[in-house]
C-alpha cells in the first residue's frame, strides 16, 4: 500500500505503512492515515475560562476541556507530558466520546464553551472540527489551546469553526524553537497571523524561562511584533516556567522578571499584558489602556470585581475594551 | 418420551454455554487490546506517497 505524507503540519512526516507521525498518533493503516484518538479523549475538566489563558473571552465562565494523546511538539520543559508525549495506546486511560457526545456532556455540565487544550489540538484535529461543528450548532463557542504549529490550509479551515485562541508565542527566537521544542518560529508567527484574519478571538502566550528566553530586548522584539501583526489590543500573557519533564535544571521564574517583561510589553504599546502562574498585585487585572480605570480584578483564576459595561467598555471614559464580554 | 426431552434440554443448554463461552473470548480482546481502544477514522490533509510540503 505504501507511504503516506501528513500535510497537517510543517513537518510533513512521510509515514511508511504501520508506523505512526512524528505525533505519534497519526497512523498509517493499508495505506491510509488514521487519527487514531478520534472520539478517544484521555483527559476531560471544567476548567474557568482564565486557566486556558483568555482573560478578554466570556471571562467566569467554565469551560469543557478536553484533551487526547499525541503532539507535534517535544517540548523539554512540557507540563502535561505524561499526555503530549505518548500514543494513544499508551494511555491508561481512554474515554470513548464521540463529538456530540462531548457537546451534549458540556451542555449538561453547564459549560458554554468547549476547550481544545492540554497536549496540542492540532494532532487530534479531526476530532477537533466534528466537534466544534456541532457545538456551534448548538450555540456554543469553542476554543483553541496551540503552540500553532500548522499548516496554512488547515488552520484556515479550522478558524471557520474556532471562537478563541490562545497561542504561544515561545520565544522570538527560532534557535529557542529548535532546541527547546522541536518546532521552527516562523509557521507560528504565520498561525498567529491567519487566527486574526480569519477573525478568532486571539489571546497570546509566552512562557518565560531563566535563561532560555527572558532576555528583555527579545521580550521587547517579540512585543514590537505582536503590536504590528496583531494589534496592540491583543492580550499577552507572560508565564511563569515551573522545572518539569525534561528541564529540572532550571529554577522558577522570579515575579521580578515577568513584572520586566510585562513592563517592556507595556512600553512598546501593548494595551492588555498579564502575568500568570505567579502571585501578583496587578499583573492579572485589566486596566483601561486611555484611563487607567480598573476594569476587571483578578485572583489566580478567579474574578473578583468586573466593571465592564454590557457593551464592553469602559465606565468612565467608554473606551471600547476589545474582547468577546458577557 | 420423557428422556428425549431431558436429552434435548440438556444439549441446548450445552449449546447455550458454549455459546456464551465464545462470545467471552471474542469479546474479551475488544476490551483488553490496546488496538482495539484507538479509533480508526481516517484524518484529513494527507497524500499517498511521498510528498515535499515545502
Amino acid at each position: 500500500m505504501g507511504e503516506v505524507t501528513c500535510e497537517l503540519c510543517p513537518r510533513g512526516c512521510v509515514i511508511p505503512e504501520g508506523a505512526s507521525g512524528d505525533c505519534r498518533i497519526r497512523v498509517n493503516i493499508d495505506g491510509k492515515l488514521v487519527a487514531t484518538t478520534y472520539g478517544r479523549p484521555s483527559s476531560i475538566h471544567i476548567d474557568p475560562i482564565e486557566k486556558k489563558p483568555l482573560n478578554h473571552f466570556r471571562p467566569a465562565t467554565p469551560v469543557f476541556s478536553i484533551a487526547t494523546a499525541g503532539c507535534n511538539l517535544h517540548c523539554l520543559n512540557c507540563q502535561n507530558w505524561q499526555l503530549s508525549q505518548s500514543g494513544g495506546e499508551d494511555m491508561e486511560t481512554i474515554y470513548r466520546l464521540e463529538p456530540a457526545h462531548v457537546v451534549s456532556l458540556a451542555r449538561v455540565q453547564g459549560c458554554q464553551s468547549i476547550a481544545y487544550t492540554y497536549s496540542d489540538p492540532i494532532v487530534f484535529y479531526e476530532y477537533v472540527y466534528d466537534t466544534s461543528v456541532l457545538a456551534h450548532e448548538a450555540g456554543m463557542t469553542n476554543v483553541f489551546v496551540t503552540a500553532g504549529y500548522i499548516n496554512k490550509k488547515p488552520l484556515r479551515k479550522l478558524c471557520k469553526v474556532l471562537d478563541a485562541s490562545n497561542t504561544d508565542l515561545k520565544a522570538f527566537d527560532d534557535g529557542f524553537y529548535r532546541k527547546v521544542t522541536s518546532a521552527t518560529l516562523q509557521p507560528v508567527l504565520d498561525a498567529l497571523v491567519i487566527q486574526r484574519e480569519e477573525g478568532v478571538w486571539l489571546e497570546v502566550t509566552n512562557l518565560v524561562i531563566p535563561t532560555l528566553n527572558d532576555d528583555l530586548a527579545m521580550i521587547r522584539r517579540m512585543s514590537k511584533w505582536i503590536r504590528d501583526n496583531l494589534g496592540e489590543g491583543t492580550p499577552l500573557h507572560f508565564s511563569g516556567f515551573t522545572p518539569m519533564y525534561r528541564m529540572r535544571n532550571l529554577p522558577h521564574t522570579p515575579t521580578t522578571v515577568l513584572e520586566q517583561a510585562r513592563n517592556e510589553a507595556l512600553d512598546v504599546g501593548l494595551h492588555y499584558v498579564y502575568i500568570g502562574n505567579v502571585h501578583s498585585k496587578d499583573g492579572s487585572n485589566t486596566y483601561c489602556p486611555r484611563d487607567g480605570t480598573l476594569l476587571i480584578r483578578r485572583t489566580g483564576h478567579h474574578v473578583d470585581e468586573y466593571h465592564l459595561t454590557e457593551d464592553g467598555r469602559c465606565p468612565v471614559c467608554r473606551e471600547t475594551i476589545p474582547g468577546v464580554w458577557l | 418420551m420423557k428422556e428425549t426431552k431431558h436429552i434435548f434440554s440438556q444439549t441446548r443448554r450445552r449449546f447455550l454455554a458454549m455459546l456464551g463461552v465464545l462470545g467471552t473470548m471474542l469479546a474479551w480482546p475488544a476490551r483488553g487490546s490496546s488496538k482495539s481502544r484507538l479509533s480508526r477514522h481516517e484524518a484529513t490533509f494527507y497524500r499517498k506517497g511521498r510528498h515535499d510540503n515545502n
